[in-house]
């Protein structure tokens, strides 16, 4: 009896031996593509009229997600000046009668934008609300308004007659509007990356229409490879682009005439309005990227940006300083900031760009 | 009772060859499958292994709508104008990398490629903006 017992115990122990080594095995080729065991998570949900794309690194990113789709669909509702219950709604209401008490996020969000229209002297200006919702590119059909629409539109935008104090703000004259397009999306990107943080999320990034936030670097150690769209993509293939940046810990944030545009009569309307014409800005970038460590920084810069051009952009970036950027213009020349020279990736697929060096 | 042993113990050395076969073979493959999702919902997943050159058809808020598949690209097929005015997504034309995707705004769907980022094209990116 007591050698049957042996023999089974030699039995048990020889089976968990092979059982042992095929586990090693099997974790030692596994460990070589993650090199990190922390859980990818991924998600695409919608809001703020655009896809909002999501990927993180780690236990809790399932919930980090979540909570940022959340927050982000309750800031959209704050935010647009078409919900009736939300802070700009109320305040583009009350124009010309009184100020209004708002969230301190809008607040926040208001005096950023002020400081950025008193940069770049009216370039970026949030009291665009009467034109973007007369030319309404990407809700009404290939829209044109006359031209004695935009004539009367255009002495209500001022971002001068926009008052603000820390808990609330005003406009001054009946018919002026606020409208957060320009910026809403950028603050969105900042708040995402501390909910990830909170969760305890070292790894990840969102992408929010023309808005990517990168956290930390990939889990395997190597810094995020963000790819700039080609504006003009050649043959009828998606998703080209023209170039890379390597980062960490920064955002990257795009305005471009490519993202939101229709046509008409060979004429490119996109989205990204003038103040101070009333149309689509026309200066010589067909987009700008801005590469910095928050995306409420670079979406307000990047508007104004575009619509001053490469020259008077660039002089706004040294003014505001800590900003790196790619500009393409519109005869298809690449240019990079000093800071940003050997870290930007020029892959033009397409063979239509030139990169000034 | 030897034999039996014998058997289980070729069973498990066979099953750890062939799992390490498996790991192996699924990371050499860069891509895994072709993913529709309908407001961050899988709506429908195609893995490449079983790629056809052909459409697929796809439900989404009663309406239905197609990708083309060919060679190992995806293209999203044009819808009538009232459920699509845009055609932003079927103008977006072929994608066939892991970073890119295919975006239906008025209809919340995006088409994309699950897999192994792809090492050799494109520098590994991770996004695109």
């Amino acid at each position: 009896l007591i050698n049957l017992k042996k023999q089974s115990k030699k039995r048990v122990a020889s089976i968990l031996l092979i059982i042992m080594t095929t586990g090693i095995l099997t974790a030692c080729s596994t460990n070589k593509n993650q090199s990190n065991n922390e859980e990818a998570f991924e998600a695409d949900g919608f809001a703020m009229g655009t896809v909002i794309s999501q990927k993180v690194y780690g236990a809790n990113g399932q919930a980090a997600m979540d909570q940022t789709l959340e927050k982000i669909k309750s800031l959209e509702k704050l935010l647009t000046f078409n919900a009736a219950e939300g802070d700009i709604y109320k305040l583009n209401e009350n124009a010309g009668k009184q100020k209004v008490e708002l969230d301190p996020e809008t607040i926040k969000i208001i005096k950023k934008a002020q400081q950025v229209s008193e940069l770049s002297k009216g370039a970026f200006d949030i009291t665009v609300g009467p034109l973007v919702k007369s030319w309404g590119i990407g809700t009404k059909q290939d829209y044109i308004p006359s031209n004695e629409e935009i004539k009367k539109l255009i002495p209500l935008i001022n971002y001068k007659d926009l008052y603000v104090d820390d808990r609330s703000a005003g406009l001054k004259r009946v018919g002026q509007m606020v409208d957060l397009g320009g910026i809403a999306k950028g603050y969105a990107g900042d708040v995402a990356i501390e909910i990830y943080k909170k969760n305890g999320i070292k790894s990840g990034f969102i992408s929010l229409g023309g808005n990517v936030v990168t956290l930390g670097n990939k889990p395997d150690g190597s810094q995020w490879n963000v790819g700039i769209r080609n504006p003009r993509p050649q043959g009828d293939s998606g998703g080209q682009i023209v170039g890379t940046v390597s980062v960490t810990n920064k955002a990257v944030v795009t305005a471009g005439d490519d993202q939101r545009y229709f046509e008409k009569d060979g004429i490119r309307y996109h989205h990204i309005l003038d103040p101070k014409t009333g149309y689509p800005a026309q200066s010589d970038l067909m987009s700008v990227t801005l590469i910095t460590d928050s995306s409420f920084d670079a979406d307000a810069l990047d508007t104004a940006v575009f619509i001053l051009g490469l020259e008077k952009g660039k002089e706004l970036l040294k003014q505001y300083g800590g900003v790196d950027a790619v500009f393409i213009t519109k005869d298809k020349k690449i240019y990079v900031t000093e800071g940003l020279k050997g870290n930007f990736n020029f892959v033009d697929e397409s063979n239509t760009y030139q990169y000034i060096e | 009772m030897k034999k039996f042993e014998k058997i289980l113990i070729l069973v498990i050395l066979l099953i750890s060859v062939v799992s390490m076969g498996i790991i192996k073979f699924k990371s050499s493959s860069e891509k895994s499958n072709i993913v529709i999702q309908v407001d961050n919902k899988v709506e429908k997943k195609i893995p490449f292994n079983r790629l056809e050159n052909k459409t697929y058809d796809f439900t989404f808020n009663n309406h239905i709508g197609t990708i083309e598949v060919k060679d190992g690209k995806v293209r999203m097929l044009e819808m009538s104008k009232d459920i699509c005015p845009n055609a932003i997504c079927s103008d977006t034309g072929w994608i066939e990398t892991t970073f890119q995707s295919i975006v239906c705004l008025p209809n919340k769907i995006v088409v994309k490629i699950e897999g192994v980022t792809d090492n050799q094209k494109n520098n590994q990116v991770d996004i695109i903006i």
